[in-house]
């Protein structure tokens, strides 16, 4: 609390009121122009450098996939599918020219179902990088929204709520919760509170269908399994659900995945679910011990579908973590064991 | 028969209400800190929960409603919420404007029903009575007298009169104190010279430095104690550790001594010892624009005050020896003076002044936060032209002005060795304006749902 030689910002705003209604700005030249410290905000700011690294644990599940590695075989395999493709379409293309050259009906007929195959082709590849792109992109939001909640800077938080507003504010399903989070958030001053309610706000009728599906496609899969002729039949309904889980809480959370798209959010459901693994291991004696006292209470089959059940809303939650722009913090992780006493124990 | 149920009802409402929580929130601040404003807009937040938009039992749809009640035991009078938001809301008659600096004890008791969160979505109805004391702060500086002796207090008292700003002020009651016959007794000199020693204290209340350690409290506000001998007694330079009988010394030492037990000690006993969470809230503003020795003075006080109280994590052992404190908020308050880009520095400036002291709860056990609020806000966010350039200013209705002003406070200092009194930070006085405050709804404000969460947070779940 000295007496500073220099004075602390002679950069800064100087003290000045002046009326609200005049526009004319009242000129405060009376000060000598004194010596220029150089403003650094990171010295004041509260984040601890180090907070940016995160303990290993809490790394969201999706910087586990974040950088596949393809290895030379597989690329060396990818160039010659791509050369073969090239040939084989040379050859269509070749052979259609010759048909037209021909002047025949059929010629013409092959031309245009070639033009309308390739568009389509096109149009089928850019989708599935406009969502794999779109899968990349949530992943970027999650991390910065993960920064930002630990550092509470306000800066990254207004970057990670105008990022999650540029996902949710094109869905009209969606108007109603952003109206009421602008509503809310016109109280509150800081950024990182501001994320907090959109969670809760935005984040949770989102959360809250997806659940609704997971349960629908649980008790589906309950019961499918329950009354399966054979357990081949079965195991295809399982995992026929299973993947279709992934889709619709994909669909829910704003993804449209295209088959690449859907087969990297597979992988990282998968992974998150590995992932939460280590975590829920405690959790998950409670859903073996619901299907274990159906099984040995009513009846082989009904415990069997149970289990796939089960199976089902851990896939279901897993690839709702995976699909949500921000990890669960203000809003709970919804509870496997919960969810499962509910559509299948209970 | 009906009449024997309802008995029996009422009966078992009453056993179970032995079951609700309580908590006894401590309102800890300064003269002119802003506790009464902060009590007022806590009350009327939570009877109005539209604004808290961050306190979890109201974001997880928990939240009943929220009651006042009287206060149990009769002896203290109700906290006059109704009229400080009559003040903040204004009339027909007059302009809203803050309350009046408060002048004695007061209590309220706000009862909150809600339900707590059990195991698969099942809840579990919850009452949480929460009793909140009002108080003039001036007397929360006679805490740090409850543990010195005579002897001691004066030795601190007179060194600090003698050093900096202060040393002008209290020329005069110094100088009739050091020409006091050590042997006499001479009531009329005495209360000449209390009188000349409570004129010192009120002139470095209201000096530019706006010093903060000023004791005993009650001589700045005595209430129905004023002229009592309790009142008349004043430091003396070298005050000896065993004054002689009959010496004026050992007289003022005696009544330094009766002012300890029968109103400082009895002011913390039935108010304060019993608290369990402190909200300790501190107006920065002014005193870091009055520079270094204003701000240091103001430490030694939030220090001296915060060591009379019990802090840590409450345990089983608390039933036996009495509450701890287990949470304290540092407020910063009245916020909303300065743009929202300074309000963490702010808060961070706060925390850096009460630094040693919070490093000394959070090792008892206490859990800490510092924030910077506005329980009423009344400014709001304004970007501003200069010569100098574009700055965020705030825009509100200035104490000294009819209408609404577009102000710049200049640059916050970064660091407490950046305090100076240089006039680079001038911070001004704002005052409620026409219809911020609504009857029907929660007042505006800045982070009293995060104050709250933190304080009651707990007990809500």
């Amino acid at each position: 609390m000295s007496d500073e030689p220099n004075p602390p910002d002679a950069n800064g705003p100087r003290p000045f009121r002046r009326a609200a209604s005049t526009q004319a700005p009242e000129h405060n030249t009376d000060r000598p122009a004194s010596r220029r410290a150089a403003p650094n905000p990171n010295a004041y700011t509260t984040a601890d450098p180090e907070s940016d690294t995160q303990d290993p644990v809490q790394l969201p599940a999706s910087a586990l996939t974040s950088a596949p590695r393809r290895s030379w075989v597989w690329r060396l395999l990818l160039a010659g599918f791509a050369l073969g493709g090239t040939a084989l379409a040379a050859w269509l293309v070749d052979s259609a020219i010759a048909s037209v050259q021909v002047g025949s009906v059929l010629g013409l007929l092959t031309a245009a179902s070639l033009a309308l195959l390739g568009m389509a082709l096109v149009a089928l590849i850019i989708g599935e990088f406009v969502s794999l792109a779109r899968l990349r992109s949530r992943t970027k939001i999650r991390v910065l929204v993960e920064q930002a909640t630990t550092t509470r800077d306000s800066v990254q938080s207004e970057k990670a709520l105008s990022a999650l507003l540029a996902i949710h504010s094109r869905r009209p399903a969606l108007a109603w919760a952003l109206a009421q989070y602008r509503d809310a958030a016109a109280d509150i001053p800081d950024a990182a509170d501001k994320l907090v309610l959109y969670e809760q706000l935005v984040l949770g009728p989102l959360d809250e269908a997806c659940v609704a599906e997971i349960r629908t496609i649980a008790r589906r899969a309950a019961v499918l399994t329950a009354f399966a002729p054979n357990p081949i039949l079965d195991a295809v309904f399982v995992l026929w659900l299973n993947l279709s889980i992934v889709r619709r809480v994909a669909h829910v959370q704003g993804l449209r995945p295209g088959a690449a798209a859907s087969w990297a959010l597979l992988r990282r459901t998968i992974l998150a679910m590995i992932a939460a693994g280590g975590m829920e291991a405690l959790g998950d004696m409670m859903p073996a011990a619901v299907a274990g006292s159906i099984i040995r209470t009513v009846a082989r089959r009904v415990g069997e579908g149970a289990v796939n059940g089960i199976l089902t809303i851990r896939i279901g939650v897993a690839a709702l973590e995976a699909c949500r722009p921000m990890p669960f913090a203000a809003r709970e992780k919804p509870s496997v064991t919960a969810l499962a006493r509910q559509t299948v124990g209970g | 028969m009906t009449t024997v149920i309802h008995q029996v009802e009422d009966w078992l409402a009453e056993a179970g209400g032995l079951l609700d929580r309580r908590v006894r929130l401590g309102v800890t601040g300064l003269s002119r800190a802003g506790k009464t404003v902060f009590i007022t807009s806590l009350v009327h937040h939570l009877l109005h929960p539209s604004r808290l938009k961050l306190l979890s039992v109201l974001a997880e749809g928990r939240f009943d409603a929220a009651l006042l009640q009287p206060m149990p035991g009769g002896s203290v009078p109700r906290f006059r919420y109704e009229a400080v938001l009559q003040d903040l809301t204004g009339s027909a008659s007059h302009q809203p404007r803050w309350p009046d600096g408060t002048k004695a004890v007061s209590e309220l008791r706000l009862s909150i029903r809600f339900r707590s969160p059990l195991a698969f979505g099942l809840e579990r109805p919850n009452t949480l009575h929460l009793d909140i004391v009002d108080y003039p702060g001036e007397w929360l500086l006679d805490l740090p007298l409850l543990t010195l002796d005579y002897a001691t207090w004066s030795r601190q008292a007179v060194a600090q009169a003698r050093t900096g700003g202060r040393a002008r002020l209290s020329a005069e009651w110094l100088a009739l104190a050091e020409a006091m016959p050590a042997g006499g007794t001479d009531e009329p000199a005495i209360i000449r010279t209390a009188e000349a020693y409570r004129a010192y204290l009120n002139a470095a209340r209201n000096a530019p430095e706006r010093f903060s350690m000023l004791q005993p409290g009650r001589f700045l506000l005595p209430g129905e104690m004023a002229g009592a001998p309790a009142l008349t007694f004043f430091p003396l330079p070298n005050a000896p550790d065993r004054p002689e009988r009959d010496s004026l010394a050992r007289l003022m030492a005696d009544r330094f001594e009766s002012y300890k037990r029968e109103v400082a000690g009895p002011f913390f006993d039935h108010h304060l010892k019993r608290i369990d969470r402190q909200v300790v809230l501190v107006d920065l503003l002014d005193h870091l624009a009055a520079g270094p020795e204003s701000l240091a003075d103001l430490k030694t006080a939030i220090d001296g005050t915060l060591g009379a109280f019990r802090h840590g994590e409450s345990s089983w052992l608390s039933l036996l020896f009495g509450n701890r404190i287990s949470r304290v908020l540092f407020a910063a308050t009245k916020a909303d003076h300065l743009p929202t880009g300074d309000h963490q520095p702010l808060a961070d400036l706060l925390s850096a002044l009460v630094g040693d002291t919070a490093r000394n709860l959070s090792y008892a056990g206490a859990r800490i936060q510092s924030e910077a609020i506005a329980a009423l806000r009344v400014t709001r966010d304004a970007t501003i032209d200069t010569s100098n350039g574009r700055w965020p200013g705030i825009a509100g209705l200035p104490l000294d002005s009819d209408q609404i002003e577009e102000v710049l406070p200049g640059t916050l200092p970064r660091s407490l060795d950046a305090v100076t009194t240089s006039g680079l930070f001038v911070p001004i006085g704002f005052r409620p304006m026409p219809s911020s405050v609504r009857l029907d709804q929660g007042p505006p404000s800045l982070r009293m749902d995060r104050a709250l969460e933190f304080l009651l947070g707990d007990s809500l779940a």
